[in-house]
């Protein structure tokens, strides 16, 4: 088989993948969670419950708040102890329902654990149950961006491909391979409910050449079912991005401004692949998810656990680091640990030393539009928003950037290209919103 | 319990970044210049040290004076920059050249060519180069004075024309391309030796410090003109500056176009005056010209030579 790739830009980050992917940690259940109200894109969930009542395990204690928005689960059972705020790890304050367990709560979901769940058939099941199936169990896209899969299932045209992203191409993370290696069957099977779910009639499952046993993994499974194409990629930032992944895989081009609808696909995650499973055919919430540990190895934790309370062996504490959460070229830097894990985590990343903030002048040396996937040319955008001239920086279709970062991470100078592109893109967002008005 | 760190730092993504600096890269353009320098120094000795230690060292402070007391800070980017400029400027230098011509080269180069800009990547022409071409025009005796290789230290060897010289006033030339390669002729510090030049094109082509768009589409350029025009091609390619220039000069970061397409129009329109210039122009040596004057098309080539934008159709039009 060919070994496909995107064309424009891209660059070879060093890959640290360091955290073994043989093995996912189960995480013992904690006595004390805080489930955020809004760990995706959307409204905020609306809580169902209050302060005193016993929830179970997998019970609803969040309904969706509106038309994009997912529902919230208990990850332990137990008692709630208050609704309000909960800082997460980036800082931010967001709204959420603490349960405590008892010993007695603990010690039942542990059994109920144990207790292995047969799988439910859902062949039968119509396409507008299995959506609400999947928005029901409040899963949303496990890669990052936390877009209810179910809104995004439901396109407004049949899709022609149902396409998962299994390339994992962000640094030091591991969580994609160990999800893979640990149940390829299960993966295939979401992603059947997910083709059935969209009515795509293929799927691709594009999976990047550095992760040869998750791929061998994935076309075993896979035999029996024609409809499914497993495609091996060439390792290379930023290929997970939507864009990049549909160009690599079909050779189809998302017009600016577009959905991958556009081209008749969908895109999703592998870990959305097997949340899904879970949520249709084992009848299983989105209540846990597999996180990498940069250097140290993939955990299966309950949502809502605090990161401080992780079981994490062999860490060596440093005095000062960047904490990334998220891998190092798209994730976000942490303040704090004593934050619960939410859905849309997919990792730790310890960045030691962190970049020190140095710029040189601009030699124009056109790395950065080398690097550029997109075709831009992030050097004039980002003068351009920095100087706050928006409309110019949109007429050098400040708007097609994808923020992947290869752009700042080429620049020899050390210029902060991408952060003063997203500046631009948020002020241009803020003049489209005035001019509405 | 799971604690990584005592203090965050906090950073906006991407959190890593490249192992390639501005300066590596200017070490790395100085490193491949080195053998150029050392041959130099063995073809003409002592004379050739001065220079070179001159240029560099005068480069030097006048960058550092002009960013510490008119630009206000100094960087120390910028001042290994001035040193490269330093460095280039001698390898366009004959050797005989007097030491004051040098400085005055050097105040030209780093003041006028590059922090009347705005130092350092602001600059519209290269550095070098303007301090070279000031030479030349103001003073063509002493730019033109040329020593043959000798093997004693002394300033004054015999003197005579470089080949590019004697072919522009009819003489006719008895020279062999071996010895082009090696470097047994007049000319320049940096022009004589064409074989250590390409061995510094090699290793900048290695450390993808440049690419090979400009040098190639220079030399092709001449040669096919050559052909053209009746010219043995081979010769004009190793005499003069042209490989120095093409390899060294005309692919200064700064001063070049930034894309594929636009280089090789760059490279192609240089090739294009440096055959004009040497063979019907008033100077026998058309390189540092072809160069400034092209130098100067830089930011039109940019704007008509843009990349296309994934998710467009056409090629975007140009805007303001």
């Amino acid at each position: 088989m060919k070994t496909l790739t995107f064309k424009i830009g891209g660059i070879h980050p060093p890959q640290d993948k360091t955290a073994p992917a043989d093995r996912i940690i189960t995480v013992v259940l904690p006595r004390k969670v805080a489930m955020p109200m809004q760990m995706h894109i959307g409204a905020p969930a609306k809580p169902i419950v209050a302060k005193g009542d016993h929830v179970e395990r997998g019970q609803m204690i969040a309904e969706a708040g509106g038309k994009i928005s997912a529902p919230v689960h208990a990850s332990i059972s137990g008692t709630v102890s208050a609704v309000g705020p909960v800082t997460l790890a980036q800082g931010r304050s967001v709204n959420a329902v603490h349960i405590t367990a008892t010993d007695q709560d603990h010690a039942n979901d542990m059994a109920r654990i144990q207790a292995k769940p047969n799988s439910k058939p859902w062949k039968e099941i119509s396409r507008t149950d299995l959506l609400s199936a999947i928005a029901n169990a409040g899963v949303v896209g496990l890669g990052g961006a936390t877009f209810p899969t179910a809104v995004k299932l439901n396109a407004p045209s049949t899709p022609e491909y149902l396409i998962i992203n299994a390339c994992e191409c962000e640094p030091r993370l591991t969580c994609d391979d160990a999800t893979m290696r640990a149940y390829p069957d299960q993966i295939v099977e979401g992603t059947l409910i997910m083709m059935a779910a969209s009515g795509a009639p293929k799927a691709i499952i594009g999976i990047e050449n550095n992760k040869m046993e998750a791929f061998e993994k994935l076309v075993n499974a896979s035999k029996g079912h024609p409809e499914i194409e497993v495609q091996l990629l060439k390792a290379r930032y930023p290929q997970g991005c939507e864009k990049q992944l549909i160009y690599a895989l079909l050779k189809r081009e998302i017009p600016s401004g577009q959905l991958p609808i556009s081209v008749g696909c969908v895109v999703q995650n592998v870990g959305t692949a097997y949340a899904v499973y879970q949520a249709v055919a084992l009848g299983q919430p989105l209540i846990e998810r597999v996180i990498t540990i940069d250097g140290c190895g993939n955990y299966l934790v309950p949502v809502g656990m605090t990161l401080s309370e992780l079981p994490v062996e062999g860490y060596v504490t440093v005095a000062e680091a960047d904490v990334v959460a998220g891998g190092p070229m798209m994730g976000q830097s942490t303040v704090t640990m004593d934050a619960p894990v939410v859905k849309g985590l997919s990792g730790i990343s310890v960045i030691t030393p962190p970049l020190s903030f140095n710029p040189d002048p601009c030699i124009r040396c056109a790395a950065c539009a080398e690097a550029c996937p997109m075709g831009l040319e992030p050097f004039m955008i980002s003068t351009l928003s920095r100087l706050g001239k928006i409309e110019e920086a949109l007429a050098n279709n400040l708007m097609d950037c994808i923020e992947c970062g290869s752009c700042s991470y080429s620049c020899p100078s050390a210029r902060p290209l991408v952060d003063f592109i997203r500046y631009g893109k948020g002020k241009a967002r803020a003049l489209a919103q005035a001019k509405k008005k | 319990m799971y604690q990584p760190t005592q203090k965050y730092i906090e950073h906006i993504s991407p959190h890593i970044r490249r192992h390639r600096t501005s300066e590596l890269c200017m070490w790395h353009v100085m490193i491949a210049l080195a053998p150029t320098t050392l041959c130099a120094i063995y073809y003409f000795g002592f004379p050739a040290i001065c220079v070179v230690l001159m240029s560099m060292a005068c480069c030097f402070v006048f960058e550092w004076l002009v960013s510490r007391y008119m630009l206000g800070k100094v960087n120390r980017t910028s001042l290994v920059a001035a040193l490269l400029t330093g460095l280039l400027l001698a390898l366009n230098l004959p050797p005989s050249i007097p030491l004051w011509a040098i400085a005055l080269g050097s105040v030209v180069a780093i003041g006028v060519g590059k922090m009347c800009f705005g130092g350092l990547g602001c600059n519209i022409f290269n550095p070098a180069l303007v301090g070279r071409v000031f030479l030349l025009i103001s003073f063509p005796v002493a730019m033109t004075h040329w020593t043959l290789p000798t093997d004693d230290f002394m300033i004054d060897g015999s003197t005579t024309a470089t080949l590019l010289t004697a072919i522009a006033e009819g003489q006719t030339i008895d020279i062999s391309y071996f010895k082009e390669f090696v470097g047994d002729r007049a000319g320049s510090l940096g022009e004589v030796a064409s074989g250590a030049l390409v061995l510094g094109f090699i290793y900048l082509l290695a450390v993808k410090v440049i690419r090979w768009y400009i040098p190639v589409a220079i030399i092709a350029t001449v040669a096919i003109f050559d052909v053209c025009i009746g010219v043995q091609p081979g010769f004009d390619i190793m005499a003069g500056g042209l490989l120095l220039g093409a390899i060294f000069m005309a692919t200064d970061y700064v001063t070049s176009p930034m894309s594929p397409k636009g280089m090789i129009i760059f490279g192609v329109c240089i090739g294009i005056i440096t055959v004009c210039i040497r063979r019907w122009g008033a100077y026998p040596e058309g390189v540092s010209f072809a160069i400034l004057i092209m130098n100067g098309f830089v930011p039109l080539i940019n704007r008509y030579c843009r990349p296309r934008v994934f998710g467009h159709k056409k090629e975007r039009r140009v805007a303001a």
